[in-house]
């Protein structure tokens, strides 16, 4: 037996890890990664570099003989400015940004913070000019556009989910949503995945489900699910009748609020792939008509992303298992 | 150690400092586990095999942002035991359950990878099961490759004598046509890249455009003609 250096406990004589405090005795060798990305940028950094002292040796010179040729220098000393962005741009589109949600849910990073709650109603295929996959830095931004552009085109009708085809004018869609993004349907800080193909969130659901059994299908309009926005079912006509939810499969995750005034919800299913759900998703335990029951698998409890792990202490919920 | 220890001898003890979080796979008298210290409630990675692989005792000596750091490797008289760093994040097989990889996700995981592979590559390592259930990507970003039960040494030796990996993305000379090398991950690699884009096998459907090529040239049936190394393959991206 020996004795750990840093918390004395008595370890297995050629340990080289104290199984106590999770310490390492021996040094690890740390490998350089492809340098290729880092070597490019010196040489384009150093390239940008000339032509901007090449342009300004050039404007300087010819400023003093003709100032008609200076204007059209400047000119290109600018655009090789911008080449530098559009670089930065495409080599790392999500470098640091991952930061965790530390603490309490609300702090929220700058870059990946939580999406700003989408249209009032209104549905994607009415918005042919929403984009997405420009990388993180841009996707916040399109969301939110999206958003306001939803906005002003109220309603291409469908009643059930599958269906795109120009309906009679119904009131309103069941759901409301907008285009996944990387920002809206992962949690904070995924900054290695990339908005799923042809996915939206839901932004709002519309319709009152007089059971109070509400179910998400997996798709919407032909397009995946990633994602319960925030005040989904927060409308007041809604939010008093939800007393279940069953979330699809293809949900990420259940943003800060999405289930915002739902007093009477006792009973939410989800599935394993849910990877997030965040502080203030539910109505507190004070103010809630039942106690809350969460429907999943056993290992997704233990599944620690964000505030999983404490949900059910949070708002005094109870697990129960659920394959389904 | 003077006294014998088996493996189980040496996880009842580990279980006095340690609770059981989740058993993440157990086959093959192999098991994967998730374990938490009781005190720091930190978590880390055990796992359990019947036979010592040489491969953890070559990791352990190095760390990178695309290997999970080994921690110990406790050779026991029926067995080995690996303690190793529990990476929290989600595989690329569980991303792809929401739909396929954008190109430039798939560029960054796939290079990850390929750095992975290359530095198990220079240590005369081959992984042997490359694919997206084996591709971490952690909350934080960090992209990591696991899973090396099927690593094996380089060695001039004849052909695999025993099948490993995973079918589909095993290579012609894995399945006993020649010795793995090297290239034998470039295969899986080029496998992987074709999946994560297109969400199926290239024998069902290859990507398009230069991403194809890329594909193409992983998966010859001549392992001459795949990019010779990972980093010749991450350049090319």
């Amino acid at each position: 037996m020996k004795i750990c250096p840093k918390c004395k406990s008595e370890i297995q004589e050629e340990a080289r890890f104290c199984l106590y405090c999770m310490t390492s005795f021996e040094g690890k060798e740390a490998v350089d990664e492809i340098k290729e990305k880092g070597k490019h940028r010196i040489y384009i950094a150093a390239a940008i570099l000339a032509i901007i002292v090449i342009a300004l040796g050039i404007f300087i010179l010819t400023q003093g003989k003709n100032s008609n040729t200076a204007e059209n220098d400047t000119d290109f000393n600018s655009s090789a400015g911008e080449n530098q962005g559009a670089y930065d741009d495409t080599t790392a589109p999500n470098d640091g940004e991952g930061s965790k949600p530390a603490g309490g849910g609300e702090s929220t990073p700058v870059g990946g913070g939580q999406p700003i709650v989408g249209p009032q109603s209104g549905s994607l295929s009415s918005n042919p000019s929403g984009s997405v996959n420009t990388g993180a830095s841009s996707a916040g931004s399109t969301t939110q556009s999206g958003a306001s552009s939803n906005n002003s085109t109220p309603t291409t009708s469908t009643n059930s989910t599958n269906s795109t085809s120009s309906a009679p004018p119904v009131t309103q869609p069941k759901f409301s949503y907008i285009e996944a993004t990387i920002e809206n349907a992962y949690p904070t800080g995924h900054s290695a995945m990339y908005a799923p193909e042809n996915a939206i969130v839901i932004t709002k659901v519309n319709y009152i489900e007089n059971s109070g059994n509400y179910v998400i299908p997996e798709t919407v309009d032909g397009k995946k699910v990633a994602a319960v926005m925030p005040s989904a079912f927060a409308d007041s006509s809604v939010s008093a009748t939800v007393k279940s939810v069953t979330l699809p499969s293809t949900v990420r995750t259940i943003w800060s609020d999405a289930f915002k005034n739902c007093r009477n919800l006792t009973d939410l299913y989800i599935k394993s792939t849910v990877i997030g759900i965040y502080e203030d998703a539910f109505v507190d335990s004070s103010n809630r008509a039942g106690k809350l029951t969460i429907h999943c698998k056993r290992d997704c409890r233990d599944f620690n992303f964000y505030y999983y792990r404490n949900i059910a202490d949070r708002y005094d919920a109870n697990y129960e298992e659920w394959n389904g | 150690m003077v006294k014998a220890m088996t493996r189980d001898t040496y996880l009842a003890e580990l279980f006095k400092v340690y609770s059981l979080v989740s058993v993440l796979s157990d086959k093959n008298e192999c098991k994967v586990l998730r374990v938490r210290n009781k005190k720091s409630e930190c978590d880390m990675v055990v796992r359990s095999f019947p036979s010592a692989i040489a491969a953890y005792e070559e990791l352990y000596k190095i760390s990178s942002q695309n290997l999970p750091l080994i921690y110990d490797v406790i050779n026991c008289d029926d067995g080995q035991i690996v303690l190793e760093e529990f990476i929290d994040g989600v595989t690329v097989s569980e991303v792809m359950e929401s739909g396929n990889y954008h190109y430039l996700g798939t560029r960054r995981v796939i290079r990850a990878v390929c750095n992975a592979l290359e530095i198990l590559h220079k240590k005369k390592l081959v992984h042997r099961d490359v694919k997206p259930e084996n591709v971490l990507i952690g909350r934080d970003g960090r992209v990591v490759l696991i899973d090396f039960n099927a690593a094996r040494k380089i060695s001039v030796s004849s052909k695999d004598t025993v099948i490993m990996g995973t079918v589909g993305y095993a290579s012609p000379e894995q399945l006993g046509v020649a010795q793995s090398d090297a290239r034998t991950d470039i295969y899986a690699v080029g496998v992987l890249l074709n999946v994560m884009i297109t969400g199926k096998h290239p024998s069902e459907k290859i990507a398009k455009g230069k991403a194809g090529k890329i594909v193409r040239k992983c998966t010859s049936v001549n392992p001459d003609e795949r990019y010779q190394s990972a980093e010749k393959l991450a350049r090319s991206l």
